[in-house]
């Protein structure tokens, strides 16, 4: 097994993107990460085996990433334009990110998960364990959620393709 | 073959499918414009959601230090846990101690024996809840007191 620090190198950046996919607020996504990690650190430190970290971490990811999202509706609303945009930005892009977010927030936590994590590339078997779907529903459920999201998309004038 | 359904065109795309699965959807596919339809717009809808959701996480701040809390730190904390639970257990015994030393009756006498029996012969085919019990007992003076159920 490769130690704390290779598999945190490797790991970090893609679920930093997913993290910040599903929060919308970026500023919250480092101290997602470092809870994450935090676990992570104990449960080997402990002794315990993890066979697939990418999986556990995706999943912690997406169990912290819904605490989260839980704390911050008390406060804020979820990804406002500030948020997401950066100054490179055009205006198109800017509003077009809205959109998205806007779609994204439409969505249960879970098919939001299983989307952002199709669109960082996850295998069929990574996105079950992530997420607690069956394997054999992962492609149907995927196939309902771009439905979903396109459907959302269109009503708001945009186009997903 | 009936026509695919939607999942299993996701499958399909996603090259999630088994060797034998694939062979079949491909053969459907020669025949059925309708599905071939579904595969290209399948694929469409895939790729746009990739391309929208990557415009989420363009920049990337690099990946900080973590901080991870000292191990040695932990370990002293949990040994003062430990150590206030201990101390904390033992206030309870002796409290309990005192407190029961001053219940007990100054001049019981302290009893020595319990003898658990029957009144008459234990009969094995009778239920034991139809025999009657006897319970003896005896005390530092040798006084025996019994007990009928
Ligand atoms: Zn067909």
């Amino acid at each position: 097994m490769n130690t704390f620090e290779e598999i945190y190198a490797e790991y970090y950046p893609g679920m930093f993107r997913v993290a910040k996919k599903m929060i919308g607020n970026p500023d919250g996504v480092p101290d997602v990460l470092q809870d994450v990690f935090t676990d992570f650190f104990y449960k080997i430190e402990h002794g315990h085996e993890i066979r697939n970290p990418k999986s556990w971490l995706y999943r912690v990811t997406f169990n912290k990433c819904i605490d989260n999202l839980r704390k911050q509706k008390h406060f804020q609303p979820i990804g406002s334009a500030e948020d997401i945009s950066t100054e490179s930005d055009s205006a198109e892009n800017q509003d077009l990110k809205m959109a998205i977010e806007k779609t994204l927030v439409k969505l249960k936590p879970r098919d939001r998960m299983l989307a952002v994590l199709y669109s960082e590339g996850l295998s069929y078997k990574e996105m079950a364990e992530a997420t607690g779907i069956r394997l054999a529903s992962v492609g149907k459920l995927l196939s309902r959620t771009m439905e979903k999201i396109e459907k959302e998309f269109k009503d708001q004038g945009y186009e997903l393709y | 073959m009936s026509c695919i359904k939607k999942g299993t065109i996701q499958k399909y795309i996603d090259g999630e499918c088994t060797l034998s699965e694939t062979v079949q959807i491909e053969r459907h596919l020669a025949d059925c414009k309708k599905c071939s339809v579904n595969v290209e717009y399948q694929r469409k809808l895939a790729s746009g959601l990739r391309k929208a959701l990557s415009l989420l996480s363009q920049e990337s701040k690099g990946i900080p230090i973590i901080n991870v809390p000292d191990k040695t730190a932990r370990t002293r904390l949990l040994t003062v846990r430990r150590l206030a639970y201990i101390l904390a257990a033992a206030c309870i015994i002796l409290f309990v101690v005192i407190i029961s030393q001053k219940k007990e009756p100054e001049n019981q006498a302290e009893i020595i024996m319990i003898e658990p029996g029957f009144a008459t012969e234990f009969d094995a085919n009778q239920p034991v809840s139809d025999q009657q019990m006897i319970m003896t007992i005896i005390d530092s003076e040798g006084k025996k007191t019994e007990y009928f159920e």
